[in-house]
């Protein structure tokens, strides 16, 4: 499990394959499209509204990994337990 | 190839559309509306929701009940006519509903031509809201039936007058993000291993609907 603090910058679903990208060492461009993983506009949307909620995490599957998004962290867990 | 003409009417159509006017086509009741009153000059609400409603039911005027023209008249009023009005699409004063632009019956003749195919239109409009996707699909207008990602990156980041972002950050966004929205709407097939944008259905047509929605 490895931990990946969002930047400000970034949106959560950039965050999301960024953060997927360091772990297992693809480039943004080799990952799959993220959009068809989760819906990340409606995934974006939430966690932009939800800054005021004390708790939530969203975890998907998403190049092989568990990607699990709160407000500023994205934690990635390779499911071939590599890392 | 592009003249520079057409490369100027591609950033037009791109960015001089109201995101709000798209949006407001993304709702079959609101494009049904748009096109009973592009046959008549104007109505009343009451006589739009049974218009409306004779065309939703495919029936005639006579067979409207009553309970149904109800119905549908509250969501002209309560919601559908204030979209179309903020949109500036219509005019809504008291008791009368007018086209606000004429320009919406070209909508409805290129909407006519094209709506037996599978196009999902709600889909579209709410997609052509955004308007990075209009970027792209006005640069996948141009012709050509396949397009490599890194070509369609550097125009549309070339064509954005702020340049908010690099050909790299575009060509990131382009595969994770406008590439697959713009997929649902069946115009493109987006390879994503080739890194090659497939164009399948008629952009030239929804540039034209676009653009007849442009101020």
């Amino acid at each position: 499990m490895r931990g990946y603090q969002r930047r400000s910058a970034e949106t959560p679903a950039e965050a999301a394959y960024n953060a997927v990208s360091e772990v297992t060492g693809c480039g943004p461009l080799e990952l799959p499209p993220i959009a068809n993983a989760i819906n990340s506009e409606a995934m974006d949307a939430f966690v932009d509204e939800s800054r005021t909620l004390r708790e939530y995490s969203i975890t998907f599957e998403y190049a092989g990994c568990d990607v699990t998004l709160s407000d500023d962290e994205v934690l990635v867990e390779r499911l071939d337990g590599a890392n | 190839m592009a003249s520079s003409d057409t490369q100027q009417d591609t950033i037009r159509w791109a960015t001089e559309v109201t995101g709000d006017a798209l949006s407001a086509l993304a709702n079959e009741r609101r494009r049904t509306v748009l096109e009973t009153l592009e046959r008549r000059s104007s109505a009343t609400p009451a006589e739009l929701a049974t218009r409306v409603a004779a065309t939703e039911h495919d029936t005639s005027l006579a067979a409207v009940p009553a309970d149904t023209r109800r119905v549908v008249e509250r969501s002209l009023h309560h919601r559908h006519l204030p979209t179309l009005e903020d949109a500036r699409l219509v005019n809504w004063t008291g008791d009368t509903v007018t086209l606000a632009r004429r320009a919406t019956v070209e909508v409805w003749e290129h909407l006519q031509a094209l709506e037996t195919d599978a196009l999902d239109w709600n889909e579209l409009f709410s997609i052509l809201e955004s308007e990075r996707c209009r970027a792209v699909l006005s640069t996948l207008a141009i012709g050509a039936d396949r397009v490599e990602r890194r070509a369609v990156a550097t125009t549309v980041a070339s064509a954005d007058a702020f340049e908010t972002a690099s050909v790299d950050e575009t060509e990131i966004e382009l595969h994770h993000a406008l590439l697959p929205k713009l997929e649902r709407t069946d115009l493109v097939t987006y390879d994503a291993n080739a890194g090659l944008v497939h164009v399948d259905g008629p952009i030239e047509s929804v540039e034209r609907i676009v653009a007849s929605v442009a101020h």
